[in-house]
């Protein structure tokens, strides 16, 4: 059994199956997702983000993705880079991470923490 | 450049595998993030990341992992990891020893509540249980030797069997059952009374020097059997009470044989036989050959009551061989032999030659001795002159040559015995021998 590195999971491998969860992505546009769907609070760096899709690639939470359309002496740099797909075990992680934060949210809820414009 | 040179930090790995997409990553930010406050921005951030991505970095093992195209998903297959790589954790363990007892309890329910087996004391008993009831039961318990004691006449130890005891069962399926399972309590005394009998054992080890003990009388419900006699012994009372007892005895070696009686009755005598597979015989040679002589036209008469083994008496069966090369006819009398060495069989056959050979054989003519009449029968090498033999039911392989051995001659005689050629009763059967052999010798 692997190492659970990733127990508790952390922000950026949190918000890295999340930009994944809607397509494949490479690690640049990971990156830009992470930033829009953190509203730009979050931006990865690249040891950041590689250290972390490494980890995530070898727990198994999400899976990369070859492409065979040509061959990669013909590819641009651009193109030879690699992407990276969201599999059911990542989903599954990341549906229960965010069971959790939504479950300490309900309870800052209940605790007046919060205002009335959080959902 | 300066990325470059701190890129050099992470591990050999990391470097290896994301060098060349780093770099891209910051290219690309750097030709979107132009201005003096967005690129001091992002070298703040590149630090910040240097202290949060390196650790996770080195934790990394940078193991090779699956890299699968669109036409591989179609077939993917599972991965597996060596497991040596990776400590088991507590958690595992603890799931692994639960899922054990788990399976193990699933285990002994489906033993204690599957195929339940009857039980006299105890209504039915499960597979463990019964298990457990046939591991601690004594070879003779203790009640029923008290009992089958009690019951014994002290003069003659043989106990009688009333006939309701023998009722024969109803059905085929019954009557199988009855051969099978446990025999009926009188029955049941009837055989221990026979391992017990202290002829036939010594401190429950059987003991072939002992003289066998005495028959049992049992007394055989006729019906419209007593018009049949081959059907008491071969499918009626005979062969069944037969098992019936063999089964109290232990496993232990035993012949039958009936005769009828005066009246519309027969007796059924069992008696507690030798076992014949022992491969060193100890039967003196004194009690093999209980009577030899010469008879008138130079005919051998050999009385056996049971085959030695050879090895054991070798001087005496050279002399009992010589004798018979002498002689123009032999006679066997099997009439009282219980089997014995195949050895010794073999021996005696080699040296008959092609003499005139007579084989007297009753119903007391058991196991090994009624393989010897069957085999010579078959042979056309002897004629047999009597009775037909017990049909004994324990009886070993014997000696059966290859050439007229079918797939199992004991299916042929055993239950039925070996009827003869010349049938006469067993008193007669001399004289008529006698009187065979002399034309014989005559002729030749």
């Amino acid at each position: 059994m692997p190492k659970r590195k990733l127990d508790p999971l952390p922000a950026a491998a949190f918000q890295i199956l999340l930009s994944l969860a809607e397509g494949d992505l490479h690690g640049y546009a990971i990156m830009r997702q992470v930033e829009d769907q953190s509203a730009g609070k979050v931006r990865l760096g690249p040891g950041t983000l590689y250290s972390s899709i490494q980890a995530l690639l070898e727990q198994g939470l999400i899976e990369e993705v070859q492409r065979n359309d040509a061959s990669d002496a013909l590819r641009t740099p651009k193109d030879r880079r690699r992407l990276y797909r969201l599999i059911s075990a990542g989903r599954k992680v990341a549906r229960t991470e965010a069971e959790k934060l939504a479950d300490v949210l309900r309870v800052a809820r209940a605790k007046n923490i919060l205002r009335g414009e959080y959902v | 450049m300066i990325f470059a040179c701190l890129l050099r930090l992470y591990p050999a790995n990391f470097r290896q595998r994301y060098r060349d997409e780093a770099l891209q990553l910051l290219n690309d930010r750097l030709r979107e993030e132009r201005g003096l406050l967005p690129r001091l921005r992002l070298w703040l951030e590149l630090l910040a990341d240097l202290a949060w991505g390196l650790p996770q970095a080195y934790r990394n093992t940078y193991s090779p992992t699956a890299t699968l195209s669109p036409a591989e998903k179609a077939g993917r297959i599972p991965l597996f990891q060596m497991l040596e790589q990776n400590r088991l954790r507590p958690g595992t363990l603890l799931m692994g020893s639960m899922g054990t007892l788990a399976i193990l309890g699933l285990l002994v329910f489906v033993m204690n509540h599957a195929g339940p087996y009857p039980s006299e004391e105890m209504g039915s008993l499960s597979s463990i249980e019964r298990v457990m009831q046939r591991l601690n039961q004594p070879l003779i318990p203790e009640s029923i030797r008290a009992s089958v004691s009690a019951s014994l006449p002290p003069s003659s130890g043989r106990p009688e069997v009333s006939p309701h005891a023998l009722k024969a069962p109803s059905s085929p399926r019954a009557a199988s059952e009855a051969a099978t399972l446990s025999p009926p309590p009188a029955i049941r005394a009837a055989g221990l009374a026979l391992a017990m009998h202290p002829a036939a054992t010594d401190h429950g080890v059987r003991n072939p020097n002992r003289p066998a003990p005495p028959p049992i009388p049992i007394a055989v419900p006729t019906g419209e059997q007593a018009a049949n006699p081959q059907a008491i012994g071969a499918r009626g009372p005979v062969r069944r009470m037969t098992a019936q007892v063999g089964n109290s005895t232990q496993g232990a070696p035993l012949a039958s044989g009936y005769s009828p009686t005066p009246g519309s009755s027969y007796q059924l005598r069992l008696a507690a036989a030798p076992p014949i597979e022992n491969p060193v015989s100890t039967v003196p040679q004194s009690r093999m050959v209980e009577e030899l002589k010469t008879l008138p036209g130079n005919i051998c008469y050999v009385k056996i009551s049971r085959f030695a083994d050879p090895s054991t008496c070798r001087g005496t069966a050279q002399q009992l061989m010589d004798r018979l090369n002498q002689a123009d006819a032999i006679i066997f009398d099997l009439r009282g032999c219980t089997g014995g060495s195949p050895e010794m069989v073999r021996l005696m056959a080699s040296r008959l030659a092609h003499k005139p050979v007579f084989v007297l054989t009753s119903s007391q003519t058991f196991l090994g001795a009624e393989h010897v009449a069957y085999n010579l029968k078959l042979l056309n090498r002897a004629t047999i002159v009597g009775e037909a033999t017990s049909g004994a039911s324990n009886a070993g392989e014997g000696t059966t040559p290859r050439r007229i051995a079918d797939s199992n001659p004991r299916r042929v005689w055993k239950g039925t015995g070996v009827n003869p050629d010349v049938q006469v009763k067993a008193a007669e059967a001399l004289n008529t021998a006698e009187k065979l052999a002399l034309a014989a010798v005559h002729r030749n």
